[in-house]
């Protein structure tokens, strides 16, 4: 796995000049400390930029490359940022020109597929990373979570296979064909008793129909359907006219059905219009159902028995629980009148489309099949002005309830659909009177009113069976996707509750380091719902979800970084390296050293860099991981400068080693002295005078040597006689100390025998091994010793 | 830590379709479009809808021949 050893910004976001970061070839880790707008955040997006080509936070303020340039960089001059990985060259660098174009070097083709790998894996960590997650629903949390784990594809496949089962169940040709369908059904059923379902039912029937006439053949199949056809046209004295007398009737029942159509379409499409208008002009209530889903489960907590108190449970604001419980119950009142119009418009809309399609398609039906028959003309030239501004109305209707915005019909759109009525009334009785003027024998009258059924009705069956192949194509393709989605579901949350129980051994058992002894418990990522992840966890021993429920901000802070870390832990495959950007704001200090000791512990072969604002918080670092080779730097906004990098030393003895010879380090050899002096005091529980606040803090060497020497001398009385003790006592630094104002200075060899005689003292109750001092508390059984952590070095102790 | 029982996206989608072309009361064609989508790294909601508007429009000239044929 990939750790950094260089690092190297210029010209980039804060960066103007080079800002050069060296990790060394141990791949230290690293704090750097830097006030607010500083700059320090460019390393993390340099970083991220290197790694990914983006910078999240800034792309998704649509803030893209020109972001990233300083803005006093000249020209010319790209900006660059340069990683070197540990490794045998592995190194590679990143340019973006003044035009905005990005270019990378990689040093080789390893460098180049660690950089690959290094994208897969979640290495950095902002606070607004956290409360972006925290603040997801569950839905989502499942969508970040699987991104996290690399479950991306999961994400996509059921997002196709979701997004496409939805789309196909509302294409048109598949709503179309049921809708025409069942139309064929009822006008089957008007006019022949039942529903005739395929080609050979109807050949059935053909031959019932013609079987009065006593014709030679038998219907079996097409062939003798044909047969059957020329043997009726041929009964009369005019096969010509008969075959007229047929298309007129055609004609006849199609212009009143049509007709009939349109008469009960015209005052549905009104209606529809009048209230759905009225609708969309309430947009703003319409927009306010989004929020009944909310407000129904609000209205469950504030009703709920235990829920007592005067405010408001999402704002926090106070107000009077009973004025609150009336205001909501009304709200949702309302919208539950909106919904029903909503619903209502919505039901009436489908049918108004239903009855534009089945109009359009009769019109068309109408228009290309007797453009030949003479006197039809104005029938015709309805039809074909009618279909275009159905066309138009279906979509402006589509459009406007979709958009929840008022409908307006297409100019001249109810004259013309009155004029095709009256056409289609006035056509019939044309076709009537043209029929009648053939003078048709009655066996030619019935003929062709047996033809005319059966044209008509095979043109049904075609059209129903045609319907029905397009519906049975689409509903083998959507009862499949179904089937697939919702088996896909089950695997999916099993898959990823097998992912989460693996997680959550480590989010659990790193929450309960960062908060012991605390009535929060098993801590864990859950399936929740149909889809949902969230965490949960026990409190006083009750199971509880989701975690904003009882979890103050600092808990809640803490459960964001438990799951980045278990994360990378258990799915980083390249990255041993993490970037945590300013993620403790709102922890307490005990907290912040919890999370370092469960850095030193768990993450203790990663390479950690942290970034922070807060000082103190940055002191708490170079305490608690300066012994664990941690290097610290503090960055600095210099004007037009741009950021620029310092080091900041960790230590006492490295600010005095610093300062030597350059500047006083009287008062830095006395803290130091105080500071090993406390530590050593407080290990072996050294008593001392009752002193109020600060001035518990403000004891000095003295007091603290001679309490020292006093607790040995009941304890460990050899030790008491250690020379150091006496080499301190009379040193300058000692002996001629009397406040902490004192102006004698150290200097020169002195500086040195004091650092000497300090790490002797120290070096007496520490231990070479684990670092740390000796405690009384851990007494060693059997002997009259107590030790270190490790059990390594004692002392004696009665 | 168990982090081999943990099976990648790859395997999960693998296994699942690998189960759903056994199963015979599934149309298979689409099983075989989202499986060929997804071997291309094209499974999205637009490229689904064209292929399975393909294989719909292939069914029904299929289906169309074969009337002709018997007629």
């Amino acid at each position: 796995m990939t750790k950094l050893r260089k690092l190297s910004v210029s010209g980039f976001r804060g960066a103007r000049f080079a800002l050069p970061l060296d990790f060394t070839n141990k791949s230290r880790s690293l704090a750097i400390f830097g006030e607010n707008a500083a700059g320090k955040s460019t390393i993390t997006d340099a970083l991220e930029w290197f790694l990914t080509d983006r910078v999240g936070h800034l792309w998704r303020e649509d803030c893209k490359q020109e972001a990233l340039r300083h803005v006093l960089i000249a020209e010319g001059d790209d900006s660059t940022v340069a990683v070197e990985f540990i490794g045998d060259s592995l190194a590679g660098e990143k340019r973006l020109s003044s035009a905005l174009k990005t270019s990378t070097d990689l040093a080789n083709d390893n460098t180049r597929s660690i950089v690959e790998a290094l994208q897969d894996d979640r290495i950095i960590l902002r606070q607004a990373d956290i409360v972006a997650f925290l603040d997801q629903q569950k839905g989502a949390k499942r969508k970040a979570i699987a991104d996290i784990i690399g479950y991306e594809e999961i994400n996509k496949f059921r997002d196709a296979i979701q997004g496409t089962l939805n789309a196909l169940k509302r294409e048109s040709a598949y709503t179309g064909a049921k809708s025409h369908s069942v139309t064929l059904e009822g006008d089957m059923v008007r006019d022949v008793g039942q529903i005739v379902p395929d080609r050979q039912a109807f050949l059935t029937i053909a031959q019932n129909i013609a079987a009065p006439f006593k014709i030679g053949t038998e219907i079996t199949d097409q062939a003798t359907f044909a047969e059957a056809v020329k043997e009726l046209n041929a009964l009369g004295n005019s096969e010509e006219k008969i075959k007229k007398a047929q298309r007129l009737d055609q004609l006849v029942k199609a212009c009143n059905a049509l007709a009939a159509e349109i008469t009960t379409f015209v005052p549905d499409a009104e209606a529809f219009v009048t209230s759905y208008n009225a609708l969309a002009k309430e947009r703003e209530s319409v927009n306010q159902l989004r929020l009944s889903d909310f407000l129904g489960k609000g209205h469950a907590v504030i009703e709920s028995e235990d829920y007592v108190d005067d405010a408001c449970p999402f704002c926090l604001s106070a107000y009077k629980l009973g004025l609150l419980q009336g205001e909501v119950a009304k709200r949702i009142e309302d919208m539950s009148e909106i919904q029903e119009r909503l619903e209502n418009a919505k039901a009436q809309k489908d049918a108004v489309l239903q009855a534009i399609l089945s109009i359009g398609m009769q019109a068309k039906a109408i228009g290309e099949t007797y453009p030949d028959l003479t006197g039809f003309d104005d029938l015709m030239a309805a039809t074909t002005t009618a279909r275009k501004l159905l066309r138009a109305a279906h979509q402006g209707i589509t459009a406007a309830f979709d958009g929840l915005s008022v409908y307006e019909a297409p100019d001249g759109f109810e004259d013309d659909i009155a004029r095709l009525q009256h056409c289609c009334e006035t056509g019939a009785a044309k076709a009537e009177e043209e029929a009648g003027k053939l003078g048709l024998s009655e066996q030619e009258q019935k003929v062709a009113t047996a033809l005319s059924s059966l044209r008509m009705l095979e043109s049904q069956v075609r059209d129903y069976e045609r319907a029905q192949r397009v519906i049975d194509a689409y509903e083998a393709q959507i009862l499949t996707l179904d089937a697939i989605f919702e088996r896909f579901v089950t695997v999916q949350n099993a898959a990823l509750q097998s992912v989460l129980d693996t997680i959550s051994a480590d989010v659990g058992k790193f929450y309960a380091k960062l908060h012991p002894d605390e009535s929060v418990d098993n801590v864990r990522l859950t399936m929740v719902g149909e889809e949902g992840v969230e965490f949960q966890y026990a409190f006083h021993g009750h199971e509880v979800q989701p975690p904003r429920k009882y979890l103050s901000e600092s808990h809640l802070n803490s459960l964001g970084v438990v799951l980045f870390l278990a994360n990378a832990r258990i799915f980083n495959k390249q990255a041993k390296f993490l970037v945590l950007d300013d993620i403790v704001t709102s922890f307490d200090t005990s907290h912040r050293r919890r999370l370092l000791r469960l850095l030193r512990d768990e993450f203790s072969d990663w390479q950690i860099i942290i970034l922070t604002h807060e000082s103190v918080w940055f002191e708490i670092i170079k305490k608690e991981m300066a012994q664990h080779g941690w290097k610290f730097h503090e960055v600095r906004a210099d004007g037009p400068n741009g950021i620029v990098l310092d080091d900041s030393p960790a230590s006492l003895k490295e600010i005095i080693a610093q300062k030597k010879g350059k500047d006083d380090v009287t008062n830095d050899l006395r803290k130091l002295l105080e500071s090993v002096l406390k530590e050593i005091c407080a290990s072996l529980e050294v008593k001392v005078v009752f002193r109020f606040n600060e001035w518990n803090e403000k004891r000095m060497a003295d007091e603290l040597i001679s309490q020292l020497r006093s607790a040995l001398g009941d304890k460990s009385p050899d030790l008491k006689k250690h020379a150091v003790f006496s080499d301190l006592a009379g040193s300058a630094l000692v002996a001629n100390l009397v406040s902490h104002d004192n102006t004698d200075k150290i200097v020169g060899e002195d500086i040195d025998v004091l650092l000497e005689d300090i790490e002797k003292l120290a070096a007496l109750f520490t231990c070479a091994e684990c670092d740390r001092y000796i405690s009384a508390k851990i007494e060693v059984p059997g002997e009259k010793t107590i030790s270190c952590k490790c059990g390594k070095t004692r002392i004696p102790w009665t | 830590m168990a982090i081999e029982k943990i099976q990648s996206a790859s395997e999960v989608l693998d296994t699942f379709m690998g189960e759903q072309a056994q199963d015979e009361s599934l149309d298979q064609a689409t099983i075989a479009v989202i499986a060929g989508l997804r071997a291309d790294d094209k499974l999205t909601r637009t490229n689904l809808l064209r292929k399975l508007d393909e294989a719909r429009k292939a069914a029904l000239k299929d289906g169309d021949r074969q009337r002709e044929g018997k007629s």
